[in-house]
C-alpha cells in the first residue's frame, strides 16, 4: 500500500489525480477501522493532516466555510454561535479523543448513513467544496448523499471545505444510541428554522440508505406556519401540527431491522424526535422574538 | 498508631505506577533479540484443514517461521483438566487439523516485527473442508443433555415435602404463580488489557510473561505441555489488566508462543487482539431459563421449580449453573426443584466469568419473585423477608453468618424504598418514567486449601510480603500489604506486598472471590511466624542483646522488641546490630469451615433508581444503593471499587452486552469494542455503597468473605425489575434494548 504525504492542497490534488482509487485520510477515526478489520485494502492512503488549509475556517457574512478537517472539537468550541446545530451533532460524537480527529469531511467522505454530522449540514443547508486538478466545484448538499457511502464526489476529487449558512434561527439535533457516549446513532434527526426563507429543514439519519430530508414533513410545516402567519407572530404552534409534522418525518425514512434497533421502532423514535425537536427550536424562536421586543 | 490500617481507605499502593504508566505490563516487555507472533484464525465453524500454504509467507520479509497442522510445535497430550492443570479447552493448537470452532487457531507465525508477523499471517492460506457448525443456541435447545452432578448434587435435583410428589404438584396446589422463560446471549469478559505472553528462554528454562490470574496453575500447564520439569517454568504476572474470569485458564497462545520461542532459540511475544479474544480466550454461555414460583396469598413460598440450559463449548469446559447456584438455597421453600442442562455448540470455549452461574440464575429468580410480588402486590421486599431462609434447605445447616435481611432494611432505608410506588408506570416526571427495583444478591464464600504465604522482616526496618497470588485490578497488593502492616504494628507504607510470580509461595491464584480469605489468612498467619521467627533470632544470636533470654520474656510490639530490664529495639536496629539481613517465614490458610456445620455465602441487597423516556423509551440509571454483608471488609476503598465494578458488570448484563454469533457460520459478528457494548462512563449512576460489619469468625479467623463477583450477582434483576416498575413492562430477554422496552 502506498502512503502519500503531500503537504500542499495541489499536491493532494495530483496525488488524487495519479491514484485516483487512493483512499484520503485525515483524522483516520473511520479510515483506519476500516483497515483494522480488513474491510479495505486501497492501493494507496493519502494522509491529508499537512495541508494546512484544511484545518482552518472562515467566517464570511452570513456563511462559515469550514475546512474538512478541522475536527468536532473546534467546532464546539468556536463555531456554537454559528452552527448550533452542528456543534450539538458534534458533541454526540464518540468519545472526546475522537471528537479531537473526526471531522466533518471525513464523514462526508465516508457518507455512512449513520453519520453524526449529516442530519445538522442537511437541516442548515450548505454546499460541499470539491477539487480536482480540473477544478473547483460546488456541491449542494441535498445532492451529496447517492448511496449507501456513496456520495457525489468524482473519483480524481477531495472534499476540501463546506460552506454553511450561519444560523438565523433556532436549529436543534436529537440522537438515540444504544447507550449513552460513544455510539452509533440507532437514528437521529436534525432540524433548523429558516425565518428567512419561511421554510424549515431537516435532515434523518440512520434511518434509510442515504441521510436524507423529510420533504413532505418540511412542506407541511412551512405551509403550517405561513397559513397561520406564526413567522411574524411568533404564535404558539399547535400540538396536533408538531404530532403531524413527526408522522410525516417518519414516513420520510426507509429503515430496515439491524442489530441497533428495529425499523418499527426507528420510525417511532424519528417521529418523536421530529415532533420535539420542532416544539423546542419553535418555542425557543418565540422567547428569543420576545425578549428581541 | 496503626490500628486503624484495616478497614480504613488505603488507596491502592501500585495505583501511582499504573496511572503514570510506569507499572509493566507482559506486552510492555522487550527482551533483547525479541521476535513476534501472530495469530492465524480459522474461517470457517467446523471442519478439517486439509492444506497450508505458507509459501508466500515464508517468503515475505522478516517471516521466521510459520507454525500450523502441518507443521506443529510439538505439545504434549494427556493433560487432564484438574485442580493441577489450568488449560482453558480441551484440545491442544496445532496437534491436529480440526477446526472445532470459528476464529480457533490453526496458525502462527513468527517474525522479526509486528508488523511482519501480521503480514505474514495474512499472507498464509488455509485450504479447509468445511462442514456446518452447531452454532445456533435456540436450536441446539430441544438436544440438551445432561451435563453429570453439580456442586455434589444431581443436575436434577428435587427438594420435596413428604407426600408432595413432584414439583409440578406442588405448583399446582400453590394459589398465586409467576415466572417465566428468562434468556441471555454468550458474553465475554473483554479485559483492557489484551492477552499478551513473552517466552524467553535460557539455561534455568522457561520465563513466561503472562496477564494471568493464577501464576502458579500456570506454570504447571505450561510445564505439562511443554513436557518440561515444572521447576523449568517460572511465570510472572505483575499487573493484569482485569481478567473477569477470562484470565484464569491458561489458553492456547501461551503454549505455542513458549514453543515457538524455543524453537527458534529467541523470545517470543504474541499479543492477542481485541477480535482475537472473542475466539481464542473464553467466554460465558448462553442461557436459557424457566422459573416457576407458587406461593400462598400471603407470599409464602409453597414451590420454586428453575430450570436451566446453558450453552457449553464443545471445546469446553465451563457452563453457567444458573439453577443450582441461585434458586438452590436462596429462598426457604418446602418445594424446590432446579435443574440443568447443557446444549454443545460448536463455539469458542466457554469459561468462567465473574459470578458464573449467578449471574444468570440470579437475573432469572430475582425477576420471578419481583413478579410474584406483582401479583400479590406486595411489596418485593418484604416478599424476601417472608421468604427468608436461616438454613440450607434440604440440609438443615445454617449459614456461618448471614445478614441479608440487615442488607434488605438498610438498603430499604438509604434508598428511600417507600417511596416507591407499588403500581408499575405511575410516577412521572416531565417526559420520564420513574421506576425503583430491587434484588438480592448471595455468593459463596470460597477458601481455597493450603495458601500460603512468606512473611520477611528486614534489616532496613521494612517488611514484605509475598504470595503466588495476582492482583488484576482487586487491590490484593492493598490488602496484603495492609494485614501485615496491622499484625505487624507498622506503617503500611512500610510493607511491601509481591505477587504475580509463580514461584512465590503457593497459591492457586486471584478468582472465585476467594483471595482475601485465602491469601490474607495466610498472610497474617506468615506475619506471626515471622515475629516468632525474629524472637528466636534475638535470642539466639550471640551479639543479640536478648541473648539467652527466654522467648516468653521477649515481646513484640509495633516494629519493636522488648523485654526485661528496659531491653528494648526496633527490629531493624536488631538485624543491623547482629548482621542478620533479615529474618522470614512461611505459613498457610487455615482449613475452610466444615461444610457439614456452615454454609458461607456472601450477601448483598441492591436498590436501583431508573428513568425510562416515555416516547423514546431510553433508559437512564440514576443511583444505585448496594448493602453489603461480606464479613469483614479490610479495606473500604478498593471493596467499594470492587462491589462498583461488580455492579458496571451487572448493568453491561442488563442494557449492553452480548455476542452475535451467526448461526450459519459459527462467527461472532461483533467481535470489536465498537459493538460488544460495554457501560461507558454515562451509562454509570452513582453508587451508594454500604458495607455491614459483621466479621464472620466462623468462616476464618480474620472475618474476611469474598466480594470480588457479589456486586454482578442480582444487579441486573434489579434493573429490570426497576424497568418494569417504572413501565409496567416486563422485559427477560437480555439485554433490554429500547426496541424490546418500547415493544
Amino acid at each position: 500500500m502506498e502512503f502519500l504525504r503531500p503537504s500542499t492542497w495541489d499536491e493532494a490534488l495530483a496525488a488524487k489525480a495519479e491514484y485516483p482509487s487512493a483512499v484520503p485520510i485525515a483524522g483516520g477515526t473511520d479510515v483506519m477501522v476500516e483497515l483494522n478489520f480488513d474491510r479495505h485494502r486501497p492501493e494507496a492512503l493519502i494522509d491529508l493532516n499537512r495541508v494546512p488549509e484544511l484545518h482552518t475556517w472562515e467566517i464570511d457574512d452570513d456563511v462559515v466555510r469550514l475546512g474538512a478537517s478541522v475536527p468536532y472539537t473546534r467546532i464546539i468550541d468556536h463555531l456554537t454561535d454559528r452552527l448550533p446545530g452542528l456543534s450539538l451533532a458534534a458533541h454526540t460524537v464518540g468519545s472526546p479523543q475522537i471528537r479531537n480527529r473526526g471531522s466533518v469531511g471525513g464523514n462526508l467522505g465516508a457518507a455512512s448513513p449513520a453519520g453524526d454530522a449529516h442530519p445538522a449540514l442537511l437541516a442548515s443547508g450548505g454546499r460541499v467544496e470539491v477539487a480536482s486538478v480540473r477544478g473547483t466545484r460546488m456541491i449542494p448538499i441535498d445532492d451529496f448523499y447517492l448511496g449507501v457511502k456513496r456520495n457525489a464526489l468524482e473519483e480524481d476529487e477531495l472534499i476540501l471545505a463546506v460552506h454553511i449558512p450561519s444560523a438565523t434561527a433556532p436549529q436543534q439535533f436529537s440522537k438515540i444510541g444504544t447507550r449513552n457516549a460513544m455510539v452509533i446513532a440507532v437514528c437521529s434527526f436534525g432540524i433548523g428554522l429558516h425565518p428567512e426563507t419561511g421554510t424549515v429543514r431537516t435532515g434523518i439519519g440512520s434511518a434509510a440508505p442515504t441521510p436524507r430530508r423529510a420533504t413532505d414533513a418540511e412542506e407541511f410545516i412551512a405551509a403550517e406556519l405561513a397559513d397561520a402567519g406564526l413567522w411574524a407572530s411568533r404564535g404558539e404552534l399547535a400540538a396536533s401540527t408538531a404530532q403531524r409534522f413527526g408522522e410525516l418525518v417518519a414516513q420520510a425514512a426507509s429503515p430496515i431491522d439491524d442489530v441497533r434497533g428495529s425499523a418499527a421502532y426507528r420510525r417511532h423514535a424519528l417521529s418523536v424526535m421530529a415532533r420535539r425537536t420542532l416544539t423546542w427550536t419553535w418555542n425557543e424562536y418565540r422567547t428569543a422574538g420576545r425578549a428581541a421586543a | 498508631m496503626t490500628a486503624e490500617i484495616l478497614g480504613r481507605g488505603r488507596a491502592r499502593v501500585e495505583g501511582p505506577a499504573k496511572v503514570t504508566g510506569a507499572a509493566k505490563y507482559a506486552a510492555d516487555l522487550h527482551p533483547s533479540g525479541l521476535a513476534y507472533g501472530y495469530l492465524v484464525l480459522a474461517t470457517v465453524g467446523r471442519g478439517t484443514v486439509t492444506a497450508v500454504d505458507a509459501e508466500a509467507a515464508l517468503a515475505s520479509p522478516g517471516v521466521l517461521a510459520v507454525y500450523s497442522p502441518f507443521n506443529p510445535l510439538k505439545l504434549y497430550g494427556g493433560i487432564v483438566h484438574s485442580d493441577q492443570s489450568f488449560l482453558g479447552q480441551n484440545w491442544l493448537p496445532l496437534q491436529d487439523a480440526e477446526v472445532r470452532h470459528h476464529g480457533q487457531i490453526v496458525g502462527l507465525v513468527v517474525a522479526d516485527t509486528f508488523e511482519q508477523a501480521r503480514r505474514g499471517a495474512a499472507l498464509v492460506r488455509v485450504v479447509y473442508d468445511a462442514r456446518p457448525p452447531v452454532a445456533d443456541f435456540a436450536a441446539a435447545l430441544p438436544n440438551a443433555v445432561s451435563p453429570g452432578p453439580i456442586n455434589g448434587e444431581p443436575d436434577v435435583l428435587d427438594l420435596l415435602a413428604p407426600g408432595v410428589p413432584s414439583i409440578e404438584a406442588a405448583l399446582a396446589a400453590a394459589p398465586v404463580r409467576a415466572g417465566g422463560t428468562y434468556t441471555q446471549p454468550p458474553k465475554n469478559p473483554v479485559p483492557l488489557e489484551p492477552h499478551a505472553t513473552v517466552a524467553v528462554w535460557d539455561q534455568a528454562g522457561l520465563t513466561l510473561h503472562l496477564g494471568t490470574q493464577a501464576a502458579m496453575p500456570s506454570a504447571l500447564t505450561v510445564a505439562a505441555a511443554l513436557g518440561q520439569d515444572p521447576a523449568r517454568v517460572r511465570v510472572l504476572s505483575e499487573h493484569v489488566g482485569g481478567g473477569f474470569g477470562g484470565k484464569l485458564y491458561t489458553w492456547a497462545h501461551p503454549l505455542l508462543t513458549a514453543a515457538a520461542a524455543q524453537a527458534l532459540g529467541r523470545p517470543v511475544k504474541t499479543v492477542i487482539t481485541h477480535e482475537q479474544m472473542f475466539s481464542v480466550t473464553g467466554n460465558r454461555t448462553p442461557v436459557h431459563q424457566t422459573v416457576e414460583l407458587g406461593a400462598s396469598a400471603d407470599g409464602a413460598l409453597q414451590a420454586v421449580k428453575h430450570e436451566a440450559v446453558s450453552g457449553l463449548s464443545t471445546s469446553g469446559l465451563i457452563f453457567e449453573q444458573a439453577a443450582h447456584t441461585t434458586s438452590r438455597y436462596l429462598y426457604k421453600a418446602p418445594n424446590i426443584h432446579v435443574a440443568q442442562k447443557v446444549a454443545m455448540l460448536d463455539a469458542p470455549p466457554s469459561t468462567w466469568m465473574r459470578a458464573p452461574g449467578e449471574e444468570p440464575g440470579s437475573f432469572a429468580l430475582e425477576s420471578a419473585m419481583d413478579e410474584l410480588a406483582a401479583k400479590l402486590n406486595l411489596d418485593p421486599v418484604e416478599l424476601r423477608l417472608r421468604n427468608y431462609s436461616t438454613v440450607v434447605p434440604g440440609r438443615g445447616v445454617p449459614w456461618s453468618s448471614k445478614h441479608l435481611d440487615e442488607c434488605y432494611r438498610l438498603g430499604a432505608a438509604r434508598f428511600g424504598w417507600n417511596r416507591r410506588a407499588q403500581r408499575p408506570g405511575s410516577v412521572r416526571e416531565g417526559d420520564w418514567l420513574i421506576g425503583y427495583g430491587m434484588a438480592s444478591a448471595a455468593y459463596p464464600g470460597n477458601q481455597f486449601p493450603y495458601t500460603m504465604a512468606k512473611v520477611r522482616l528486614r534489616a532496613d526496618g521494612g517488611a514484605e510480603v509475598s504470595s503466588a497470588t495476582a492482583d488484576l485490578g482487586t487491590g490484593m497488593r492493598t490488602v496484603l500489604s495492609s494485614v501485615v502492616a496491622e499484625r505487624l504494628g507498622l506503617p503500611g507504607e512500610r510493607v511491601a506486598a509481591v505477587l504475580g510470580d509463580s514461584v512465590l509461595p503457593m497459591n492457586y491464584g486471584a478468582f472465585a472471590s476467594a483471595g482475601t480469605a485465602s491469601t490474607a489468612t495466610a498472610a497474617r498467619a506468615a506475619a506471626s511466624a515471622a515475629v516468632a521467627q525474629l524472637v528466636q533470632v534475638a535470642v539466639q544470636n550471640a551479639a543479640s542483646p536478648f541473648h539467652g533470654l527466654d522467648p516468653k520474656d521477649v515481646v513484640y510490639a509495633e516494629g519493636r522488641l522488648t523485654g526485661p530490664g528496659g531491653l528494648d529495639a526496633a527490629f531493624g536496629e536488631l538485624l543491623t546490630r547482629i548482621d542478620v539481613s533479615g529474618v522470614e517465614a512461611q505459613d498457610g490458610s487455615a482449613p475452610p469451615p466444615d461444610a457439614r456445620n456452615f454454609a458461607v455465602h456472601s450477601f448483598g441487597a441492591h436498590f436501583c433508581e431508573v428513568r425510562v423516556h416515555a416516547w423514546t423509551s431510553e433508559v437512564r440509571l440514576r443511583r444505585f444503593t448496594s448493602v453489603i454483608d461480606a464479613g469483614r471488609i479490610v479495606n473500604e476503598r478498593t471493596a467499594r471499587s470492587q462491589i462498583a465494578g461488580g455492579l458496571v458488570f451487572g448493568i453491561g448484563q442488563a442494557l449492553f452486552e452480548g455476542s452475535v454469533m451467526e448461526p450459519a457460520s459459527g462467527r461472532t459478528a461483533n467481535a470489536n469494542l465498537a459493538e460488544y457494548l460495554i457501560p461507558v462512563n454515562a451509562d454509570v449512576p452513582v453508587f451508594d455503597i454500604q458495607f455491614l460489619s459483621h466479621p464472620d469468625t466462623n468462616f476464618n479467623e480474620f472475618g474476611a468473605r469474598g466480594i470480588g463477583e457479589l456486586g454482578t450477582v442480582g444487579s441486573a434483576a434489579a434493573i429490570a425489575n426497576a424497568l418494569f416498575n417504572a413501565t409496567g413492562r416486563r422485559v427477560r430477554d437480555l439485554p433490554v434494548t429500547v426496541d424490546k422496552l418500547f415493544g
